[in-house]
């Protein structure tokens, strides 16, 4: 491809991405999509029940039979996520969004006893429970260091089994009524799930909603332009790998702005609506995604896959777009990309559901195109790929960008004059291939 | 400079839709495709732009491939448009800016041509009422004799007339100043006074030396304007040359005759055939002068009164309609 086939790239992509910003109903939809995600936290709030994997926890009680200090317990809670915990001792009758330890010890190691109201508070009074535990090994004269591996005989855990308490995966039931396990129990995730699939799945359902956007930009902005019978007048002055990469690069930013808008919005919910209503439903769906330490490679990864991705998808939605010839046939223009899109976001999930995968299956799934645009990211900040893998999966990213390019530059300007049923993406391979007609 | 288009053709499958087109402009003019619908007439114009690919031939201006980097070229496109929801001035900035045209210097030529075109009301709304700039108030409402006044907002598209965006397309392909124009079917659709703003703009572009390619059904329009034609039908061409050459080989065989009474029994007599006949009015087709002047020495000698008697070359529109018919009367 010559040099001067991307030559006017820049004024395509101004004009589409200044015209875009101009529309009226645009503008129309960036207000309605800020106010909703403005409104995003109360009403996922209220869809979750209002409050709590529960409703929040603000006072764990423990009544403490031991010699056990509490000193540390209220900063371990906050590491844990239950910073707004205050512990108190004075157990009430009737608990209602309060958790409660009853510490004892028995020759068998500490026995706790939790009550929790509501799953959250559960958890709460777990973590705390969890402290009590490390605090028992120190006493024991286990280092800190070792606390987390030790186990020395008279310092178990024993659970006693609440009614009111949740039953989360792995709890183990008392094991003859009497209220007292006698074996410990291992402490679960929230979900049941590792982070790095939440992690995952929160990256996923964002990339789809992105994805989505750009692809439908990009196809409503090449068909608008086909049916509007302009393109001969622009297929004079420009080059047609040109024109579908100006309005691609163009489609992406104004779903990349969109999409900012979205987050903004959604960001000043929880901002706003958190200073006067209970909104640990969402915080704690948030929680693993709220907690993540981004470093700026991390970012870079994150920020050069999904552009690389999206970029692919833009192209893929150009063309297909190109082979239509009405508004109407948008939704089946939009087929291959959405069946790419789904494909990549199952796969990304799936690969991830019982924790970050070893590094023969990490490598692969960070080198494929379009599907590495889900995966890299969170392989790479779980450690299963080293950068020079993910930078293994940009070049295919890019060689099979420049590989569509190329086939649109030669297919787009027979696409976008052809008039007549939609084009499948197999039918567009065989007009590259001059093996069907293109008027 | 010249324009050499030689033995293009172009195939779609097993279906041939340009057959060895070939024809040349060795100086500024006007040369004409015609065809008949489907005849290939837009699909060897986008070839020759590069707009598709060929599948053989060349195109060459000034010697060198013809391309938009060496040769400004202008283009009114058969199927035209605008984007409906933009601004007329926007959009004709844009086209001007990847012709290369400076911003501001596509302004002027906006301003000039609108001008011309008379579509200036459409792109400068305010300049036809009194506006905010003018009072030096900066403001989308301003006050003007002591009540409110809006500013006129800029037009979009899909508020103008189908003949007002035609005339707006028109703009679009003049606004590179180019030296080859293109213009496909340029007069379709428009009302006559429409028609004669757009003649006059393109009796200025060949008065300045420009180089222009038309296509059109429009017979007399293309007659009042070409020098060179080529006919198209099925995807070859049937017939090339200089209008006026083409015209002399035919002859003066058509003879426009009105008189004041039946002249049928002095035409049959001299055995001439009537194409048609109203209230004393005949289009005759004669095998030549002599023929001709033969029925007028009769119709004279009888005392039939003449009004009209015109022995004249066969129009471009009888020449299409014969060539195209002998073409198609030939394959059958």
């Amino acid at each position: 491809m010559k040099p001067d086939a991307f030559t006017g790239t820049g004024k395509v992509f101004r004009f589409t991405l200044a015209q875009m910003l101009k529309s009226k109903a645009n503008r129309r939809a960036l207000i309605i999509v800020f106010l909703i995600a403005l409104l995003s936290s109360p009403l996922f709030s209220l869809i979750q029940g209002g409050s709590g994997s529960g409703s929040s926890v603000s006072v764990i009680y423990v009544q403490n039979q031991t010699s056990l200090s509490l000193n540390g317990l209220r900063d371990y809670l906050a590491e844990e996520g239950f910073g707004d915990v205050t512990v108190k001792t004075d157990l009430p009758e009737d608990l209602k969004n309060e958790a409660a330890l009853r510490l004892a010890r028995t020759a068998a190691g500490l026995q706790v006893e939790i009550i929790g109201s509501t799953e959250r508070s559960y958890y709460a009074a777990e973590a705390a429970a969890s402290y009590l535990r490390r605090q028992l090994l120190l006493e024991a004269g286990v280092s800190q260091e070792d606390t987390k591996l030790l186990q020395p005989a008279g310092t178990d855990i024993v659970y006693a089994s609440d009614p009111v308490s949740p039953a989360p995966q792995g709890a183990a039931p008392a094991a003859d009524g009497s209220g007292i396990s006698d074996e410990p129990t291992e402490v679960p995730s929230e979900s049941g799930l590792s982070g790095a699939y939440t992690v995952q799945l929160g990256f996923s359902v964002l990339l789809i909603m992105i994805s989505m956007i750009s692809v439908s930009f990009v196809i409503r902005s090449v068909i608008e332009e086909k049916t509007s019978k302009l393109v001969d007048l622009l297929l004079v002055s420009v080059k047609p790998g040109a024109l579908l990469l100006g309005k691609v690069l163009a489609s992406l930013l104004y779903s990349l702005l969109y999409f900012s808008l979205m987050l903004c919005g959604a960001v000043l919910s929880l901002k706003i609506f958190g200073l006067f209503m209970d909104l640990s439903g969402v915080t704690d769906y948030l929680s693993n995604i709220l907690k993540l330490d981004l470093a700026p490679d991390v970012l870079l990864v994150l920020l050069v896959s999904s552009l690389l991705g999206l970029l692919i998808f833009g192209i893929l939605s150009g063309l297909s777009g190109a082979g239509c010839s009405s508004v109407e046939e948008s939704g089946g223009a939009m087929s291959l990309c959405m069946l790419l899109i789904m494909g990549g976001y199952m796969v990304s999930i799936f690969s991830m559901i019982t924790g970050v995968p070893e590094s023969g299956t990490a490598t692969v799934l960070s080198i494929i195109p379009v599907l590495s645009m889900f995966t890299a990211p969170t392989l790479y900040m779980y450690g299963a790929v080293s950068i020079g893998t993910i930078a293994i999966g940009w070049l295919a990213e890019l060689v099979l960008a420049f590989l569509l390019i190329l086939l649109a530059g030669r297919v787009y300007s027979s696409l976008i004059i052809y008039k007549g049923k939609r084009l499948g993406f197999g039918q567009i391979l065989r007009l590259a291939a001059g093996k069907e007609a293109g008027k | 400079m010249s324009l050499v288009v030689s033995h293009l053709h172009k195939k779609y499958g097993s279906n041939t839709v340009v057959e060895d087109l070939s024809f040349t402009m060795e100086r500024p003019g006007v040369y004409a495709l015609l065809g008949t619908n489907g005849a290939g007439k837009t699909t060897s114009i986008r070839m020759m732009l590069g707009m598709l690919a060929k599948d053989g031939g060349e195109v060459l201006w000034n010697g060198t491939p013809l391309t938009t980097e060496n040769c400004n070229i202008g283009y009114l496109a058969e199927e035209r448009g605008l984007y409906p929801k933009y601004t007329l001035m926007d959009q004709l900035i844009y086209f001007a800016s990847l012709r290369g045209v400076p911003r501001e210097e596509a302004k002027s030529r906006i301003r000039k041509l609108a001008k011309r075109l008379e579509v200036e009301e459409y792109l400068y709304p305010n300049a036809f009422a009194p506006s905010a700039s003018m009072l030096g108030q900066k403001k989308k409402a301003f006050t003007f004799g002591g009540s409110r006044v809006k500013t006129a907002k800029p037009k979009l598209a899909e508020q103008l007339s189908k003949g007002n965006q035609q005339k707006i397309q028109f703009m679009t392909a003049l606004l590179s100043d180019p030296e080859l124009i293109v213009l496909d079917e340029p007069l379709s659709g428009l009302d006559p006074v429409n028609t004669d703003l757009i003649r006059d703009v393109i009796r200025d572009e060949i008065a300045a030396g420009k180089y222009l390619i038309m296509s059109s059904h429009q017979m007399a329009t293309v007659e009042e304007f070409c020098t060179d034609i080529t006919i198209l039908d099925r995807s070859r061409a049937v017939l090339q040359g200089n209008l006026n050459d083409i015209k002399k080989s035919y002859g003066r065989v058509h003879l426009h005759l009105k008189c004041e009474a039946d002249a049928r029994p002095y035409i049959e007599a001299a055995g001439i055939g009537i194409d048609s006949e109203k209230e004393n009015e005949y289009e005759l087709k004669v095998s030549g002068q002599e023929q001709a002047a033969g029925l007028l020495s009769a119709l004279m000698a009888a005392g039939v009164p003449i009004v009209t008697y015109d022995l004249r070359e066969p129009s471009l529109h009888e020449i299409f309609v014969e060539k195209v018919g002998e073409e198609h009367a030939h394959e059958a």
